[in-house]
């Protein structure tokens, strides 16, 4: 693969007793969207603390971009462009959706100390709002654009905070089951904007997700994780023929399904 | 001519009690630092204000204490602030770490008094328990004690109204808005690469500015420094001021610092005796904030002031968007 | 060389009041999550209600007095549970709340205790100043009852988490609240029974401190808590056992530290201590990888 942004080589993490992700690496190419799949369990998620730098005492190596981001802390690694969504959207809630948003841009200037009280920086802000809402009516949800972040349905959460994230011109999506407590009638359009990044911001995207059927729609690439380890690498189709994925998680559905 | 020395007495409290309650909303109110220990903070700033401002101490005596530069105002007044902030820097270093917002509480404030009582204890640095006395005030000597309450009157005035507009900045700037983001989800808040470490220290340092700022005042005014004045539940009352006026919004700190300082403490001071006991009235202050403080809690955590959802500037062309012309076009912003 | 095992027995005692004040802390926030901020007020209030039986009113001897402090403690905390606390987590469950409320009740009770009994310096009564050789060592009676004291209410706690089903259900509900309420725990009632205890055990600890400072106001409290909260961070929040080996560990070390630093300034071993181990290991000694989820991780769904 020609320079993937993201490397991982041997990533391993131990909780206590437990070895939660042992020994995993894989790639993603730049402009992919990857899916990661497998049973509960399984360390997707620990993956993707230690990936995203929540998690710092890990084993192995992580490049992003052609950087070494190994044990970097989250904010060092978002401010490279690896930017991630948790499991549970995670709001600022007594601060309104437009003002998530506007937290999120990089290199504000009101944000050193000193344009902060001598001012200055009220052009870049007037330039930031501009987008931030353009980037709320890209995703429909402009009209709860000064709900506080407490006063969201999920489904309104989940938006608000994709597009916060999008407002740190990131490189590459990390996201953990973006689509868990989403309506079904909002999992289409989710499903539409993800799409959209892809095609036509070229946005590389890493997945973490249960539902198969949105799986399968989307990523180009999936990758299945049982008890720490990869266990299945390929297309959808591909995985569907392995054994060991067959017998680790799908099961019962893809013999439902005649594979 | 005693009503106006009472009047101008209060309205110097109510400006260092201001100022003290920025400096606390600063910390706890904006960027959610709940720091029970904060009176230390004021207390470094009275005591370095007052060992720079006093003479040497002298070499044979009962009298010690360390520094004594013998400097004007506002030199001392700056030393106080600037040793403040330095000391509330290596607080911050030793206890801000990756913990959890409650178990910094619990660390900061365990730091913080036990270097009080290690203050208040040693006899021979810091002069123990008989603290400093006779720190001189800017022309004190010059001046009746009546022109000099105007002095001191005029430098808390523009000492608070230069903490409140810089504060009141601060507060509707983007550094405001990512100390907000801090205190509501500091992990969010990591992921869209705000660094918490530093959003916290910038904010910890402003409010340590602030009480160096307000204890220096305090020591020039009452010309002396004594532990029994700097006891870990004095935070309290300025932790009321901040909750009952309006957490992480600097007017609503001040409105409440006065409602609880001016109307509460000193209020109470007009309540008719009870049972003759003289001694009742500090207990009936302290009742009177923690049953108001509570109830606060209970009711309106926010304050009777709360904070308000950030204005934006008007747009000021169409942003990019993905709907049909026929959308339409987005005017202000409440 | 005599000399220092007898400084270091001193240390032990001291180790062993605070101990009891330590580990009564740390169970409650266990149980809990959440500190109580005006712990030092909960000495406070036992160490007046001793002296309220033991002097004014009853002449109590001091031993039933400081019986008498511990239930009417417990009975307050209790109660303080169900009327404020509980219900005020309930409609408010940011930590947050909860500890500027603790703060808040503590600072209360400091006001109405002096509302109540003055700001001057009370002793309580008692006896037991002769002293026992024990080997090379010598004690006061006092000092033994100290001891006594301390592992009564050391071993009765041991006893309750290990062998009774209170005991159980209060190291389920620390250590996984759901988890424990899916196996049918209640733990409101839990609450309730963790505060009746650990309320008694304050109480209690108020006493000693009390008799072994003789002289004390209503600072006696708010004081002490600058060596009990340290005891804690240093053993591990939320372990009984980390509270006891954290109160060893500052008990004896203000003793040794005497041999070399005046006394005054050893509050500076303390601060030295605390400083160390929040640099270090700031769950403390005893807390695990994550101690009781201080250090931040990402957290569940």
């Amino acid at each position: 693969m020609t320079d993937p942004i993201l490397r991982i080589s041997d990533l391993a993490h131990a909780f206590g007793g437990t070895q939660a992700v042992a020994g995993v690496s894989f790639s993603v190419p730049r402009g992919a969207f990857c899916g990661l799949i497998g049973p509960n369990g399984a360390g997707k998620s620990t993956l993707i603390e230690c990936v995203s730098g929540v998690l710092n005492s890990y084993h192995g190596r992580v490049m992003f971009d052609g950087r070494d981001i190994t044990g970097w802390p989250l904010h060092r690694v978002a401010g490279l462009g690896l930017s991630r969504s948790f499991q549970v959207s995670r709001m600022f809630g007594r601060m309104s959706v437009l003002s998530n948003l506007m937290a999120a841009p990089p290199a504000q200037i009101g944000e050193r100390l000193l344009p902060s009280f001598a001012g200055g920086w009220r052009d870049q802000e007037a330039e930031n709002v501009t987008g931030a809402w353009g980037m709320l009516r890209r995703f429909f949800i402009d009209d709860v654009a000064q709900n506080y972040g407490n006063d969201l349905s999920g489904g309104q959460r989940r938006l608000t905070e994709l597009s916060r994230s999008l407002m740190t011109c990131p490189h590459m999506l990390l996201l953990d089951e973006p689509f868990a407590g989403v309506s079904p009638t909002n999992r289409a359009r989710l499903a539409e904007h993800l799409r959209a990044l892809q095609r036509d911001d070229g946005m590389t995207i890493l997945m973490i997700e249960h539902r198969l059927e949105l799986v399968e729609q989307l990523c180009d690439n999936i990758i299945v994780m049982a008890e720490g380890r990869i266990i299945a690498e390929g297309s959808m189709a591909d995985i569907r023929k392995d054994a060991a994925v067959v017998s680790a998680y799908l099961g019962d559905e893809v013999v439902a399904r005649g594979a | 001519m005693n009503i106006l020395f009472y009047l101008t007495t209060m309205a110097i409290y109510t400006c260092i009690n201001g100022i003290l309650t920025l400096g606390l909303n600063m910390q706890f109110g904006l960027a959610g630092i709940l720091n029970l220990a904060f009176i230390v903070l004021v207390a470094v700033g009275a005591y370095c204000t007052g060992i720079a401002a006093l003479p040497p101490a002298p070499a044979a005596g009962a009298v010690h204490y360390i520094g004594g530069f013998g400097w004007a105002f506002p030199w001392d007044l700056l030393f106080g602030m600037l040793v403040t902030v330095a000391f509330g820097c290596l607080l911050g270093l030793i206890c801000f770490k990756r913990i959890a917002h409650w178990y910094l509480a619990l660390t900061l404030s365990s730091i913080g008094w036990a270097l009080l009582i290690l203050v208040s204890n040693d006899a021979n640095l810091f002069n123990g328990q008989t603290g400093l006395i006779g720190i001189p005030g800017p022309w004190q000597d010059q001046l009746s004690p009546f022109q000099y309450q105007f002095v001191v009157l005029a430098m808390c005035v523009v000492a608070l109204a230069g903490v409140f507009i810089l504060f009141s900045r601060i507060e509707h700037s983007p550094l405001g808005r990512g100390f907000r983001a801090l205190r509501e989800d500091e992990l969010a808040a990591g992921s869209l690469a705000k660094n918490p470490l530093r959003l916290r220290m910038i904010a910890f340092l402003l409010g340590a500015g602030a009480a160096g700022l307000g204890g220096g005042l305090s020591a020039i005014y009452f010309g002396g420094w004594n532990d029994s004045a700097w006891q870990p539940g004095e935070t309290f009352v300025i932790l009321a001021a901040v909750i009952v006026g309006g957490r992480g919004r600097s007017l609503g700190a001040l409105l409440g610092s006065v409602v609880v300082m001016d109307f509460l403490v000193e209020g109470s001071r007009f309540l008719p005796e009870i049972g003759g006991r003289t001694d009742l009235l500090p207990a009936i202050q302290g009742v009177a904030v923690s049953i108001v403080l509570i109830a606060v809690l209970w009711w309106r955590p926010f304050g009777m002031w709360p904070e308000q959802k950030e204005r934006f500037p008007k747009l000021r062309r169409r942003p990019n968007d993905f709907l049909p012309a026929a959308a339409p076009a987005l005017g202000g912003t409440e | 060389m005599q000399n220092i095992a007898q400084i270091l027995a001193f240390g032990v005692v001291d180790a062993a009041v605070l101990a009891v004040a330590a580990v009564a802390f740390t169970l409650q926030f266990g149980v809990t999550n959440y500190f109580n901020f005006g712990y030092g007020e909960w000495l406070t209030l036992g160490a007046f209600v001793a002296f309220g039986f033991n002097n004014a009113v009853l002449h109590l001897n001091v031993w039933l007095a400081m019986l008498a402090a511990g239930l009417v403690t417990a009975l307050f905390s209790v109660t303080l549970n169900r009327a404020l606390f509980a219900p005020f987590v309930a409609r408010r469950p940011d930590t947050m709340y909860i500890l500027i409320m603790t703060f808040g009740v503590g600072f209360l009770m400091n006001e109405l205790i002096q509302a109540i009994w003055g700001t001057d310096y009370r002793q309580l009564a008692y006896g037991g100043d002769d002293l026992h050789p024990i080997g090379p060592l010598q004690f006061s009676t006092n000092q033994l009852a100290f001891l006594g004291v301390s592992l009564a209410c050391m071993a009765g706690t041991q006893l309750i988490l290990s062998h009774t089903r209170l005991g159980r259900s209060m190291r389920a509900v620390s250590d996984n609240r759901t988890l424990a309420v899916i196996c049918g725990i209640k733990p409101d009632r839990v609450a309730d029974a963790t505060w009746l205890m650990t309320g008694f055990m304050a109480g209690v600890a108020g006493v000693i401190l009390a008799m072994q400072i003789h002289s004390f106001s209503t600072d006696i409290g708010d004081d002490y808590v600058y060596l009990i909260f340290p005891a804690v961070i240093i053993g591990g929040i939320g372990r009984a056992y980390g509270a006891l080996i954290g109160a060893l560990i500052i008990g004896l070390a203000t003793a040794i530290g005497v041999l070399v630093i005046p006394a005054s300034v050893s509050p500076l071993l303390v601060f030295a201590a605390l400083v160390v181990i929040i640099i270090t290991r700031p769950q403390g000694l005893l807390g695990g990888a994550t101690g009781r989820g201080i250090m931040r991780q990402a957290e569940a769904a």
